[in-house]
């Protein structure tokens, strides 16, 4: 099928719940509360590393109100990660409901579970807690140091899968790979640069923070209404904690204020669940702003060794990274997320002579989790900006030298195979690549010919304008799974019940525009209902950038099965054999003398006529490739070269997400990925203490950025067919975030000759550089 | 101490009884008016403005018993699912509307300048909506949205 | 904060007496923005001053008189010949703060980023006192330390008065910032006032960049009674002129670059006002 023949995707229908959302609608987990629903206050630890000597509820116990307080001592001590991931995740088990040692600033102690929320805030501070305080590892270099404080001491602590883990140097994962000789190759350039770069902590910042409630239904099982991206590994993870078998429990994902990975991770449902069935009450928790900054997740900050080796004519003979990521006091996501940094970026340039470590270690400070991107957004930086260096350097335009070696169509990588998530990766070749038409469209769209050198501007104010090329994947092959159903009514409506896992994307849109160009009929036909574990089939939720072209895929394999259904139903009741049969505006058709019957009129006959039965069906779908968007980005910047402030002033996305199912959507997907990319590399940042503790977890010291602050945000969106993809569709979600720290800091060595090797770019630093270090 | 606070809450008459230290966003969630959402609680996302005396506020910084007589409009005051406000069909068709947490209060924001200023400017748009926050959308296309509602010289 | 007691005076006077009476329980309310940053552990009852009568914007013979509870919002929109409040209400926090957060909140209790008092030290505004007796007090005097030790219990900022920017006189701030809504690093304010190619007036104030405003009285004097410099002769005099300032360190930048941001700032708003004093604009 060609784009120009679909009449649902590929358009931009308004999103299904978009006037929901609009008025108000009471359909987030905090508007669904009910009444007489008990409040969590939980009480954080203090210290960034320490042993609970002893702790004394009973003076909590015996405020008024207060129903519950949980703690080490009487819950089930069952080692596991809280990162949602498939099973079983390649994440270490070294997390415990509460433990007797807390690891960071803001970890679980002991929870009050009271009548209201003032009744629990009170309670909490009557906790009598007795601290030994131990020596805290507050880097990367103080946890890889010989003779540091191991963090995880705890003998239960393992990953369940077969991967390096050594908890007592403090290492969470390792990973690596080579193809050819590093060294080698760095001998045969002409020109090799090697340098180390840092990314730093980050907050996702969704408007609605975490919020969980649950309350137990007449027949005993736990109903858990949560605001999450996982909803099935929400209901397996709270199963394996607390004991109970998973048929116990119910999870519901409503409409949630906002993922971008942090909600991939099991935080508050393990308390509200247990506190449920405790107590008999329906218990509910939202986490403060200072809480979500603290004692959620963060996007890992990870320093990189980057090599590169270069002819004078353009071909690299060398690629080396080596990433130490800081993975906080737990280690989910800490293997997955360092490989990703490699497996992402690595493949997107050809190179003769490749090499690849990850590290990932343990410190006392607030935990990595997933964060759009996953790691690519980490390792974009040192790559795309050494890129822009070296071309500088054989005197090629930074533009050209990475059209002449970026990965092309019908080309596959050797990292590919080499890097999986826990084990090795799957080869695949590049189906769609439209890369250098974004590079090419892009660059007419800023003006890059007109860019200048640094070394020409003159003034207060200098402009400059820096690029960058990316890629990312869709799904993660042979491992996840997304499964839908579909049914169809009598007036030729149709439920579409599926597991993902839509978190303001837009992907029940989306999958309800894939299932209408499938059936032949309309959107508003598509009744659509996700993530609850009791009615819908099965899907891993939302991550990876896997929703459209994982469970895309599910819900294309599910209407066909139903259209099929249709048509052989329609066959009986024309008297026209199926083949001459076609679909069209929700009616079957005959190819030839002009005969019909409406979909209504199928669904009629099959539930009341003769030879009664449901035309319905399930499908699920896993991947064998994760076919990658690329992109093209560019940000044109102005810097203040008295202060070092930096602005953006006009940015530019090109991106090749295959075929966009829903235009307007995919673009709204990356400039919000852009802007947040923006702000994490100008503003948002973490500030501690000495000891490990947060300075600035509020959103006045926490700065994203507003409608004020944003500059013109231009998105390109240049169609290629990716063939394994639902009508060609490939992933759009996370590869955005990746752009801005390198294209600005391209940006802002094209304006003022300095090059930025640690974000984000603070107007101190960009002074410091200016300075001269 | 309880307090019984009276004021005009989307055109009715309304008594709420309430803590002394309490929010309005609270208060008015308490009453069944979630449309009211509390992102932050200290004043800067703007998911829990609402509009007194046509003014937009942060609910989550004022004291309910502060509106005692004046008036308060919400979310729920904005259209209905028959007769959606035009401000909420413009951010539904320009695909302004992803997880819609900000969307409520943005959309109050934005009705509180073009109830005084049908004409009002883009820049005075931007410059109205700086204590709204969303982090879905980048905001291009809420604007797009909002140009399109806007009088003569919006565009 | 927890509070006792929520009170609404329909008057100056009753929200007095109601101060007065309650002593240090009394919590005067002016726009309630700022609550989250006070660490109050006692019970409060709080006076709300929105209904006393206290808001307003009135043309006086030289310039204006704002009444304590004027909205920031309503200094943003007035436009008058003279008026230059607007400048600073353009960019004050947020669009739902500036409605909110009035004059006398952002000056009766300073805080290091707190707009309106570097302001008002660099136009030289008086304050008005409602107490026993009612009694005005210049800029200078009033933001010496925190202005709560002008006022004895059931006395509160009743006014302020700024006078009308004339010809020959310029009026400028410089604030920098991460993002728009953001704490000030620094915050410099300039009015200056030149005639015939010289500088007869000069009053400059730094906030932000240090722990509480205040003028620099060297740089004004370096100034004053000199031809109207140039960009290059503002730009190194600035260099040395803050020198005895200790900065604060802001948003986890160093103290040492806050000085650096603290100068330009300075520089900036000095450029800008000598411009537009010198252009008789």
């Amino acid at each position: 099928m060609k784009s120009k023949d679909f009449k649902v995707v590929h358009h931009s229908v308004r999103k299904i719940d978009a006037l929901t959302l609009a008025r108000g609608g009471a359909v987030y987990a905090p508007d669904l509360v009910p009444a007489n629903a008990l409040h969590v206050k939980m009480l954080w630890s203090p210290h960034a590393h320490a042993r609970i000597v002893s702790i004394d509820t009973s003076k909590a116990e015996a405020m008024p109100g207060v129903k519950l307080v949980l703690h080490h001592g009487n819950v089930p001590r069952v080692p596991h990660t809280t990162a949602g991931q498939g099973f079983p995740e390649p994440s270490p088990y070294d997390t415990f409901m509460f433990d007797r040692k807390v690891r960071f600033v803001g970890d679980r102690v002991a929870a009050v579970i009271a009548e209201t929320r003032d009744q629990a805030v009170e309670a909490v501070q009557a906790i009598e807690v007795v601290y030994e305080e131990l020596p805290a590892v507050l880097s990367i270099d103080e946890a890889l140091r010989e003779g540091s404080p191991v963090i995880h001491d705890e003998p239960e602590a393992h990953v369940p899968i077969p991967v390096p883990y050594e908890p007592e140097k403090n290492v969470v994962a390792r990973v690596g790979m080579d193809v050819g000789s590093l060294e080698e190759g760095l001998a045969a350039a002409d020109i090799a640069l090697d340098d180390t770069y840092e990314t730093h902590y980050a907050q996702h910042v969704p408007i609605e923070p975490h919020v969980s409630f649950a309350s137990l239904a007449p027949d005993g099982r736990v109903i858990i209404v949560t605001s999450t991206q996982v909803p099935f590994h929400v209901r397996r993870i709270v199963a394996q904690t607390l004991e109970i078998p998973v048929q116990r429990i119910r999870v519901i994902k409503p409409r949630i204020g906002g993922g971008f990975g942090v909600k991939q991770e099991i935080l508050l449902e393990d308390v509200v669940a247990l506190g449920a069935l405790r107590t008999g009450r329906p218990v509910y928790w939202k986490y403060s702003r200072e809480e979500e900054f603290v004692s959620s997740r963060t996007r890992h900050p990870i320093r990189t060794r980057l090599r590169l080796g270069v002819k004078k004519d353009g071909s690299i003979t060398a690629l080396g990274m080596d990433c130490l990521s800081n993975t906080g006091a737990y280690g989910g996501h800490g293997l997955t997320v360092v490989c990703n940094s490699g497996s992402k970026m690595l493949p997107l340039y050809r190179a003769a002579n490749i090499h690849f470590t990850g590290t990932a270690v343990y410190t006392n400070l607030p935990v990595g989790g997933a964060y759009r991107g996953y790691g690519a957004t980490q390792s974009a930086f040192p790559v795309e900006c050494m890129v822009d260096e070296i071309a500088e350097k054989i005197g090629m335009d930074p533009l050209e030298f990475r059209l002449l070696n970026h990965i092309k169509t019908g080309e596959t990588s050797p990292v590919f195979r080499a890097l999986g998530e826990g084990k090795a990766g799957v080869e695949q070749a590049i189906g769609s690549c439209k890369l250098a038409e974004c590079v090419k469209l892009g660059a007419k769209e800023i003006g890059w010919k007109k860019r200048g050198s640094p070394a020409k501007k003159t003034g207060r104010y200098r402009r400059g304008i820096g690029m960058c090329c990316l890629m990312q994947g869709s799904s993660i092959p042979e491992i996840d799974m997304g499964a839908a159903s579909l049914k169809m009514n009598e007036d030729g409506s149709f439920n579409l019940l599926m597991g993902a896992t839509d978190l303001g994307t837009g992907s029940d849109t989306v999958l309800a525009q894939i299932a209408a160009e499938e059936l032949g009929t309309t959107v508003d036909k598509i009744i659509v209902y996700s993530s609850d574990t009791d009615m819908t089939p099965f899907d891993v939720g939302a991550y990876a950038s896997s929703t459209t072209y994982l469970s895309g895929s599910a819900v294309q394999n599910c209407a066909g099965k139903v259209k099929k259904q249709i048509l052989t139903v329609a066959s009986s009741m024309l008297g026209v054999p199926v083949k001459e049969l076609t679909v069209s505006g929700a009616r079957v058709l005959t190819r030839e003398e002009g005969k019909s019957v409406s979909f209504s009129e199928v669904a009629i006959h099959s539930l009341y006529a003769s030879d009664q039965h449901q035309i319905g069906a399930m499908s699920s779908h896993i991947t064998h490739k994760s076919p990658p968007p690329f992109s093209a980005h560019f940000a044109e910047v102005e810097v203040d070269t008295l202060t070092g402030m930096v602005k953006v002033l006009r940015y530019v996305a090109a991106v090749d997400c295959g075929t966009a199912i829903n235009p307007k959507l995919a673009e709204g997907q990356t400039e919000g990925g852009v802007l947040n990319g923006i702000s994490f590399a100008l503003t948002e940042e973490y500030l501690f203490s000495p000891k490990g503790k947060m300075l600035n977890a509020s959103m006045q010291d926490y700065k994203i950025f507003s409608m004020r602050d944003k500059p013109e945000i231009k998105t390109i969106l240049v169609p290629s067919y990716e063939k394994t993809g639902p009508f060609g569709a490939k992933s759009v979600s996370e590869i955005c975030i990746n752009g801005p720290i390198p294209a600005i800091a391209n940006a802002i060595y094209n304006a003022v000759g300095v090059r930025l090797k640690a974000s984000p770019f603070t107007p101190e630093k960009v002074w410091r550089a200016m300075q001269g270090g | 101490m309880k307090k019984e606070v009276r004021f005009h809450l989307n055109g009715e008459e309304q008594v709420m009884t309430v803590e002394p230290q309490e929010t309005l966003a609270f208060a008015l969630r308490r009453m069944g008016l979630t449309g009211t959402k509390v992102g932050c609680n200290e004043g800067c996302c703007g998911s829990c403005t609402v509009l007194l005396d046509g003014r937009a506020v942060y609910a989550c910084l004022m004291y309910a018993c502060h509106v005692e007589g004046r008036t308060v409009r919400t979310i729920e005051h904005f259209g209905s699912h028959d007769e959606p406000h035009p401000l909420q069909v413009a951010l539904a068709d320009h695909g302004a509307v992803q997880c819609g947490f900000c969307m409520p209060g943005m959309i109050l924001a934005a009705a509180a300048l073009l109830e005084e200023n049908p004409k009002a400017t883009e820049p005075e748009l931007i410059r109205h909506l700086d204590g709204n926050l969303c982090r879905c959308t980048g905001y291009e296309k809420i604007q797009d949205a909002l140009r399109s509602v806007m009088g003569g010289s919006g565009s | 904060m927890k509070l006792k007691d929520y009170l609404l005076p329909g008057s100056l006077d009753e929200a007095k007496r109601l101060l007065r009476e309650l002593g240090p329980a009394g919590l005067p309310v002016a726009g309630a923005t700022s609550h989250g940053f006070l660490n109050v552990k006692e019970e409060r009852v709080a006076v709300d001053l929105s209904r006393a009568g206290l808001a307003g914007i009135t043309a006086t013979a030289s310039g204006w008189r704002i009444g304590a509870m004027t909205p920031i919002e309503d200094l943003y929109r007035r436009r008058e010949k003279g008026w230059v409040l607007d400048r600073v209400a353009d960019a004050f926090v947020s669009q739902q703060i500036r409605n909110v957060c009035t004059l006398g909140g952002n000056i009766a209790r300073v805080f290091p980023w707190s707009d309106f008092p570097v302001v008002l030290l660099a136009l030289d505004g008086t304050m008005r006192i409602a107490g026993e007796p009612d009694r005005s007090m210049g800029a200078d005097e009033f933001f010496k330390g925190q202005p709560a030790r002008h006022f004895q219990a059931g006395e509160l900022l009743e006014w302020v008065e700024v006078s009308r920017l004339g010809a020959g006189e310029g009026f400028a701030v410089g604030k920098q910032k991460r993002t728009e809504v953001d704490f000030s690093q620094a915050t410099a304010a300039v009015k200056a006032t030149v005639a015939e190619g010289k500088v007869t007036g000069l009053r400059i104030a730094l906030g932000a960049a240090v722990a509480v405003p205040t003028r620099l009285p060297e740089l004004e004097a370096a100034f004053t009674g000199q031809a109207v410099p140039g960009e290059a002769t503002i730009r190194s005099a600035v260099e040395g002129a803050l020198d005895g300032l200790s900065f604060r360190s802001v948003a986890g930048m160093s103290r040492d670059y806050i000085a650096v941001v603290a100068r330009v700032m300075t520089g900036d708003a000095l450029v800008a006002a000598l411009a537009e004093a010198g252009g008789g604009k």
